[in-house]
């Protein structure tokens, strides 16, 4: 019988984290964790805890959370979860905030539909939360949420090709997300067109999260006076899998042709598997750049060209940071995209210039590779000559699928619709 | 399915609003059987599965029609994919209309080629008519607006719902006889699609803001209750209440006249505003019998709304409360409808 107090607890929230973002989430608290395992004679999962206080960034919840369902699925139990609530300190205002954004409901055993439904990931005491005595108002203005394809209906969903699996998923997500993101929208008193952005946005990268992952999502969408940010975060088998599973010659896309030219001519000194990871991301950018369907690339480009924001991919142990610091290579690759996409467009109304139009769209992939070839050197330049400043960031440790924060401030959506 | 087209003069017209309204209060939660998602006629995004369901029905009518009219009235944008399915109608029929389509969505779907359309005016919004066809300036100006092609096509549906009476027999539950019955049944059963694009219409009527003509209206999020007072009226309160997301309560048998109430419902909330909903409105009777029920439970009669009125008898004054469908008149009588009491 193993007693609690025998539990080793890793503090999610240590006072040195201050305030506990994403990127102590990777530098941090995932080494911590490591050190837990390497350590002893594994039988019993760690117990995580909140006790000790430090502000949480909401982007964060849907790491700590697909972190909590991966290791739930190892040990085959859930996580214990410690909590701490003492009025008027931070750890009341911290569990206060979490149980505004659904993250009790979510990791929980709620069946209640008007809540997110539980997903049983962490084990905690009830007794802890729900009160809030500190006159500490918490705001509606951040929801966390997690989709699961085993949540849907449909039984023959992967019989279908992937665009049409894509479709209904995304179709789907619109109306869910929505609804599901309701509160957010109206307390932060969105206008129609940012809500339909943000809608585009979240059910583009849930479905692409779904599908191509094999694995649950889950996300975090918040907004304050100064920025958006949406956070999503899954346990799945990553990009370089994914995209191995491609057909060979689709949409003149050849699996590992970007990346082995990377090879030839940067001096990283890394592992072959980190490197495979890193170069997987430009891979799946340059896949989507060719697809004849708006995907990733399309919602990137919106994002950081029209919306100035900022969209950080993570794979397994290496971080893309894409800003308008790349402005001027994502504008020329962006030109591609559209040629590409206008190219599919003409294919679609007349048949006629088929051969032409296939000949064109060969050269323009052709082009495409040489842009983001430029664009990973410029990248991988900035690494080794600047790395605090570096748009690429790799970690010692590995965490497994892809996890994705997009921020968007809010100014420039308004100003944009003012010129409108 | 789809809701909304008719034909009229070999030009089909679809109404997008409507067809977006159905599926997003009725199919929107078909994948995932936990969530209840209800948009209503509250939707502004054409998204691309009721372009889907277009297309499908194109290919079961081909040859049937000559123009197709899509009519994008209150809507404000549209999915990125929903392109593509405009691009295959476009190939599905000779010339095809889209009705007021805002610059924007016509840049979301994609159909730059038509841009010269609309000049070197971006700002340009709401355009009424835009053609899609090679000779397309003979087509201008030919096609009519959807609510009017509805209205035209109510009436011709309404010829064919109502019956004549038996002979005038002399009962004692009312004192008021009717020359012909308008079966309400038989437009929920021979015309299942129509009767849904009806009460698309009587929502949308219902939810815009007419003051000082009507004293009330719904908007989104109001916490008014329809009351439903028969069979016909619940069926037709039950779509009202997906298409404007409010509640809905029975009051079963009311009436006729004559018949005297020993208890009164107890579902009516104090202080809660109600509207009542019923299919064929004539004198008002059941209407009236509701509203005291309502106001003597403490309730807030607000309205009435029904499918058809009928307004052949002269009124002291206009009424503000009411709203339906199709008014028949005494210009406006298509079915010779006639009110006759025991002394005529």
């Amino acid at each position: 019988m193993i007693q609690e107090t025998d539990i080793q607890e890793i503090n999610i929230t240590k006072s040195k984290y201050r305030t506990f973002t994403t990127f102590k989430f990777y530098t941090e608290f995932l080494p911590d964790l490591k050190r837990f395992y390497s350590s002893s004679k594994i039988s019993e999962p760690p117990a995580f805890s909140l006790r000790e206080s430090s502000y949480i960034d909401p982007s964060t919840l849907p790491l700590i959370i697909s972190l909590g369902n991966s290791l739930k699925q190892y040990h085959h139990k859930e996580i214990p979860l410690r909590l701490s609530n003492i009025p008027g300190t931070l750890s009341n205002k911290v569990i206060n905030f979490l149980d505004k954004s659904d993250f009790f409901n979510l990791v929980g055993d709620n069946t209640n539909p008007s809540y997110a439904i539980g997903r049983r990931i962490f084990n905690y005491e009830k007794g802890y939360v729900g009160w809030n005595i500190s006159n500490l108002e918490v705001r509606d203005e951040h929801k966390i949420r997690g989709y699961s394809l085993k949540d849907l209906r449909m039984v023959n969903l992967r019989r279908l090709t992937e665009d049409l699996q894509r479709d209904k998923l995304i179709e789907h997500y619109i109306y869910a997300v929505d609804d599901d993101f309701n509160e957010v929208y109206e307390y932060n008193g969105f206008t129609d067109d940012e809500r339909h952005y943000f809608n585009e946005c979240l059910s583009e990268l849930i479905s692409n999260s779904l599908i191509h992952s094999d694995s649950d999502c889950f996300v975090s969408f918040h907004s304050n006076r100064f920025k958006t940010a949406i956070s999503i975060s899954d346990t799945g088998i990553g990009f370089y899998k994914s995209l191995y599973s491609k057909k060979h010659g689709e949409h003149n896309y050849r699996f590992l042709e970007l990346s082995n030219s990377f090879k030839k001519i940067t001096a990283l000194k890394l592992t072959e598997d980190v490197k495979n990871n890193f170069f997987s991301i430009f891979e799946a950018l340059y896949y989507s750049c060719l697809k004849n369907r708006r995907g990733l690339f399309d919602l990137i480009c919106s994002i950081v060209l029209k919306g100035h924001g900022i969209f950080r991919i993570h794979n397994f142990s290496s971080q893309l940071i894409i800003s308008s610091k790349l402005e001027s290579e994502l504008n020329q690759i962006y030109s591609f995209r559209e040629e590409i996409f206008e190219y599919y467009l003409r294919l679609k109304r007349n048949n006629d210039e088929k051969d032409l139009i296939e000949k064109n769209l060969s050269a323009l992939s052709t082009k495409t590779k040489e842009a983001f070839f430029s664009l990973a050197s410029k990248v991988i330049n900035n690494y080794t000559n600047n790395v605090q400043y570096s748009p690429v960031r790799f970690f010692n440790i590995e965490f497994k699928g892809v996890h994705i924060e997009a921020e968007i401030p809010r100014t420039y959506l308004t100003e944009e619709e003012v010129e409108i | 399915m789809l809701i909304s087209p008719i034909i009229n003069n070999n030009i089909l017209y679809i109404n997008l609003h409507a067809e977006q309204t159905f599926f997003g209060s009725f199919h929107a939660d078909q994948l995932n059987v936990s969530e209840n998602i209800i948009t209503g006629i509250y939707t502004d995004e054409l998204l691309p599965s009721v372009l889907a369901e277009i297309l499908k029905f194109l290919q079961e009518k081909k040859g049937k029609f000559k123009i197709l009219v899509l009519d994008f009235q209150k809507l404000v944008t549209a999915h990125p994919r929903s392109f593509e399915s405009i691009n295959i109608i476009r190939n599905e029929c000779k010339s095809l209309v889209l009705k007021n389509i805002d610059s924007r969505l016509i840049n979301k779907l994609n159909l730059n080629d038509c841009n010269e359309y609309f000049g070197n005016n971006p700002k340009a919004l709401l355009h009424d008519e835009f053609l899609l066809d090679e000779d397309s300036t003979g087509l201008r100006g030919i096609t009519q607006k959807t609510k009017t092609v509805f209205d035209i096509e109510f009436k011709n549906i309404l010829k064919e719902i109502n019956f004549e009476t038996p002979e005038k027999k002399i009962h004692h539950s009312s004192s008021v006889y009717l020359n012909k019955f308008i079966d309400c049944k038989s437009l929920v059963v021979n015309h299942k699609q129509f009767f849904l694009y009806t009460c698309y219409w009587l929502a949308i009527e219902m939810s815009e803001d007419k003051r000082p003509q009507r004293n009330w209206f719904v908007e989104k999020g109001s916490k008014k209750t329809l009351l439903c007072q028969n069979l016909n009226s619940s069926l037709l309160s039950s779509v009202l209440s997906s298409f404007l997301l409010i509640d809905v309560i029975t009051l079963d048998h009311i009436g006729p006249i004559n018949k005297v109430y020993n208890e009164v419902e107890k579902k009516i909330n104090h202080g809660e505003e109600y509207i009542v909903v019923a299919d064929v409105v004539c004198l008002g009777t059941e209407v009236r019998i509701a509203k005291n029920i309502i106001e003597f439970s403490g309730g807030r009669y607000l309205g009435n709304v029904a499918l058809i009125r009928i307004l052949t008898m002269e009124a002291a004054e206009k009424y503000r409360d009411v709203e339906s469908v199709y008014e028949i008149t005494k210009d406006n009588n298509p079915i010779k409808f006639k009110v006759t009491t025991a002394l005529d």
